[in-house]
């Protein structure tokens, strides 16, 4: 069966670049460009592995999102791929403070902007 | 760069309770002298009793100025004033009674008066000060008055000067009038000398802080703009990578061409935004808070990466790193940041066949590093430039396109950030060399 990637991001010009890259490597795809339609698309779809940007709409959306999905015990072990612009934005390095503060399993941390090429490659290497 | 100026008053206060215990050394010594050595008659016990007092009264002011300048908050100046009326009211009394034990007019200790009405016009107001000068001249005047009709005793310092002034009319009329009236005009200068230098220092403060507001919004306004084009930015590589990496169709070698080129611009575009980024959030202290650091860890990484990068340019690096060097407070992000951005332009601005070292040593208080090159160097007139945003050698080749001309910006921003200083020496032609001292604490 194909594997099924939900990319969560509210830059639809970036998801359309992402989406073009993953499926020419035999992925399906989904999107959604929010918080709230990315949980319901997770429900609906059940993804292999999601990619989601930490900061849409200037606030923590994709980051509070990332805690609901690892609360919820079917998705505690869900793949996934957070992009984060927030070293340049706040000067925090969000990769440390999560991982100091609580170990979520298999979250893996990417800077923004990330290549398309690199993320098809981390992709791979975490589904397969 | 803001010079926060302590308060003058509090300046003032602890200046002249240092004052103070002088005076009252060397009262009780010039007492002691007066009496034992040249055996001029000195009511010395009385004296040495009031010197008691005026040290007591000394220990409490400082004990009152701690106090006040540890809790008071906005009240500062408030409360330092008030003191500073208490320590003056509290001097002349008991100037005037050593003054009584000590000759009274006739004893030149009269002029110490005067440094009161001087600290008084420089702190108080003229109202104010008019009542400490008048309060002073009050002082003097009845104690002439009540020697020269004997209400009460005359202390003459016999053998030291004639003492029937206090008996003589015209000596006390003239030298009264002589020390009123150079009181007054003491402060009336020093009220315009001083009104002069607080307006002067005033404006320099205020200038101080709308130039760092200045910055701050220049700062803040940048930090939006980049984080806006850098949005843009993620969009417009991302969907050129997909068509550069033929995954949308075949280009031919034309358009393949154009599209990389496209790719590279936007490329150095993405770096030069992430740069100013980074430099402005400096700048605002945007960064997280310091941690214990070892600088031998920190290099450490960078010196493999450095022994790449001038093999493949064919450079000799050398280094040392002193291992006694202790961990200290400091942001391990910017600390590589800093070394990295010195030893990448060090091989970038070094022909081949040339040489780079570093070195890192411990001092006493400091740790103090040393990145060398003999490289292109820099144009003297242009050395001062170094640090400005923006700036580029004017003997760099064109082809060199890849810098921001923020790197030294931002490494300098990470010193001062640290407390530390920095300095360059360099040379056309011969090289180039960054001295990097930072405080350990």
């Amino acid at each position: 069966m194909d594997k099924t990637i939900l990319l969560i991001d509210d830059d639809q010009d970036l998801i359309d670049a992402f989406q073009i890259a993953i499926e020419s490597q035999g992925y399906n795809t989904e999107s959604a460009n929010n918080g709230s339609d990315g949980y319901l698309k997770i429900k609906s779809h059940n993804p292999d592995l999601v990619i989601l940007d930490v900061m849409m709409d200037n606030d923590l959306e994709g980051y509070n999102l990332l805690h609901k999905i690892k609360e919820d015990q079917i998705y505690h072990n869900l793949p996934i791929i957070q992009l984060t612009g927030m070293v340049d934005q706040l000067g925090v390095n969000l990769r440390s403070a999560v991982e100091e503060q609580d170990e979520l399993p298999n979250v893996y941390f990417e800077n923004k902007p990330i290549d398309p090429l690199r993320l098809i490659e981390l992709i791979k290497e975490l589904l397969e | 760069m803001v010079f926060r100026l302590k308060p003058a008053h509090v300046t003032f206060a602890r200046w002249f309770i240092r004052i103070r215990w002088i005076a009252v050394g060397m009262l009780i010594f010039a007492t002691f002298i007066t009496k034992n050595v040249f055996g001029v008659s000195v009511q010395d016990t009385q004296i040495y009793i009031l010197s008691g007092l005026l040290l007591m009264t000394n220990v409490f002011h400082v004990v009152m100025i701690n106090r006040i300048v540890k809790s008071a908050g906005i009240h500062v100046v408030k409360l330092v004033k008030r003191e500073l009326h208490v320590q003056i009211t509290l001097d002349l009394f008991i100037l005037t009674c050593i003054l009584h034990f000590s000759g009274g007019i006739e004893n030149p200790l009269i002029i110490f008066f005067f440094i009161h009405m001087v600290i008084a016009s420089s702190i108080f107001s003229k109202f104010k000060t008019y009542i400490h000068t008048v309060s002073a001249i009050i002082l003097l005047v009845a104690l002439g008055w009540s020697e020269y009709k004997e209400i009460i005793p005359h202390y003459p310092l016999d053998g030291f000067i004639e003492h029937s002034f206090y008996q003589n009319k015209e000596i006390i009329l003239g030298a009264g009038s002589f020390f009123i009236f150079t009181a007054i005009l003491i402060v009336r200068l020093t009220q315009m000398v001083i009104s002069r230098a607080l307006k002067v220092e005033d404006a320099y403060v205020q200038t101080n802080i709308q130039l760092v507001k200045k910055d701050v919004l220049q700062s803040k306004y940048v930090l939006r703009v980049t984080h806006n084009i850098k949005g843009h930015l993620a969009a417009i590589m991302s969907n050129l990578r997909v068509v550069q990496a033929n995954m949308v169709g075949d280009l031919n070698t034309k358009q393949q061409e154009l599209v990389d080129r496209s790719y590279n611009r936007s490329e150095l575009l993405e770096n030069f935004v992430t740069e100013l980024l980074s430099l402005h959030r400096k700048r605002l202290k945007q960064e997280p808070e310091f941690e214990e650091v070892s600088l031998v860890d920190i290099t450490s990484k960078l010196i493999s990466m450095t022994n790449t990068l001038a093999k493949e340019k064919g450079q000799i690096f050398t280094y040392h790193i002193d291992k006694t060097i202790p961990s200290f407070n400091g942001n391990p992000l910017t600390l590589n940041e800093l070394f990295g951005n010195l030893l990448t332009n060090a091989v970038k601005y070094t022909p081949p066949g040339g040489d780079i070292r570093m070195t890192i040593t411990n001092t006493d208080k400091y740790i103090l590093s040393e990145i060398s090159d003999t490289g292109v160097g820099i144009p003297e007139d242009e050395i001062t430039k170094v640090f400005n945003e923006f700036y580029r050698a004017s003997n760099v080749e064109k082809g060199v396109k890849s810098g921001s001309g923020l790197g030294l910006s931002i490494v300098k921003q990470i010193v001062e950030n640290h407390n530390g200083k920095m300095q360059v020496e360099s040379q056309v032609g011969k090289g180039t060399k960054f001295l990097i001292t930072l405080p350990k604490k």
